[in-house]
């Protein structure tokens, strides 16, 4: 049980540390790829964890990564934080429901990724309390379908080459 | 995937371009009604087409895509630097930690796309939705 324990730990602190580096890597090295559209390199972390160790730890994954990026960047509750954040957790309540429906891998990454853009889209008109700003989410969420599949096949990639870690209580 | 999966996702794709489409049609006859003849709106015709900075929901520049120049306004953050040029416009250069908007790259008249800076609560968008978007609040 001991070995278990620490096993799990050090998966769940290994994800962590490589969705916040992909976040990190993305924002300062990659930038927008379509208008505002990023390739969302970290949700693939955030699809991987749900598949291997569970929701708990996924949940566990994206909160750090959000919380711990921005942080290293100097914007903690800024601005980006904040639709940061929005887009993860309705990303995250999508993950989860999907997973519950035993969707495809592709499939619920697609809608991860469109559920992303319209959580931040959501906290983008809720800081200036007005709909216009909203006339971008078509535009998100066409540039959301490829990036989704994207991070579908990388995720699916890896999948094939990890074994799925045993879950254990904590 | 399944098939009822990929419909799913062909009816987002769906849904995205005729919100695009019909955004396109209501702008262009919400630009054509606009005469720009307002109190605090510029009041001579555009060699190109009027384009708004709104800051805090309120419109402190309004300047002509149709004329070459840099705008430099003051945000949250600080300042501001919009280049006109070939009836296009973008951000030239930003006091801020994100730089979103100055990636966003060139923007001209047809793709209606707002450039957003968070940082700098300042929106770069035509002058008709602009305007809406201030008589909203």
């Amino acid at each position: 049980m001991g070995i278990e324990k620490t096993r799990h730990f050090v998966y769940l602190a290994l994800l962590s540390a490589m969705a916040i580096v992909l976040s990190i890597v993305e924002s300062i090295y990659i930038g927008p790829v379509f208008y505002m559209c990023r390739l969302g390199l970290a949700n693939i972390i955030a699809l991987i964890t749900v598949r291997i160790m569970g929701v708990r730890e996924m949940i566990i994954v994206n909160t750090m990564r959000v919380v711990i990026s921005t942080l290293m960047r100097g914007m903690i509750f800024s601005s980006t934080f904040w639709i940061s954040l929005g887009g993860v957790v309705l990303s995250s309540i999508a993950l989860i429901l999907l997973d519950r429906l035993k969707s495809s891998l592709m499939f619920t990454s697609v809608i991860c990724s469109v559920c992303h853009s319209v959580g931040q889209v959501i906290v983008v008109c809720l800081f200036y309390m007005q709909a216009g700003v909203a006339a971008i989410l078509p535009y998100l969420l066409l540039g959301s379908v490829p990036m989704g599949i994207l991070t579908g096949i990388t995720a699916q990639l890896v999948l094939s080459r990890i074994k799925p870690l045993k879950k254990t209580k904590i | 995937m399944k098939r009822k999966e990929w419909l799913i996702i062909i009816l987002i794709v769906l849904l995205a371009l005729g919100a695009i489409v019909f955004r396109r049609i209501t702008a262009g006859n919400s630009t054509s009604a606009a005469s720009y003849t307002g109190a605090d709106a510029p009041g001579t015709e555009a060699k190109g087409e009027w384009v708004a900075v709104v800051h805090h929901g309120r419109i402190i520049l309004y300047f002509d895509s149709g004329v070459d120049s840099q705008y430099t306004v003051e945000g949250d953050v600080g300042q501001m630097v919009i280049e006109v040029k070939d009836r296009k416009w973008h951000v030239l250069d930003v006091d801020c930690y994100d730089y979103t908007c100055k990636n966003m790259g060139w923007m001209d008249h047809d793709n209606l796309l707002p450039i957003i800076c968070l940082p700098n609560d300042l929106v770069i968008i035509d002058a008709a939705a602009a305007q809406n978007m201030t008589e909203e609040q």
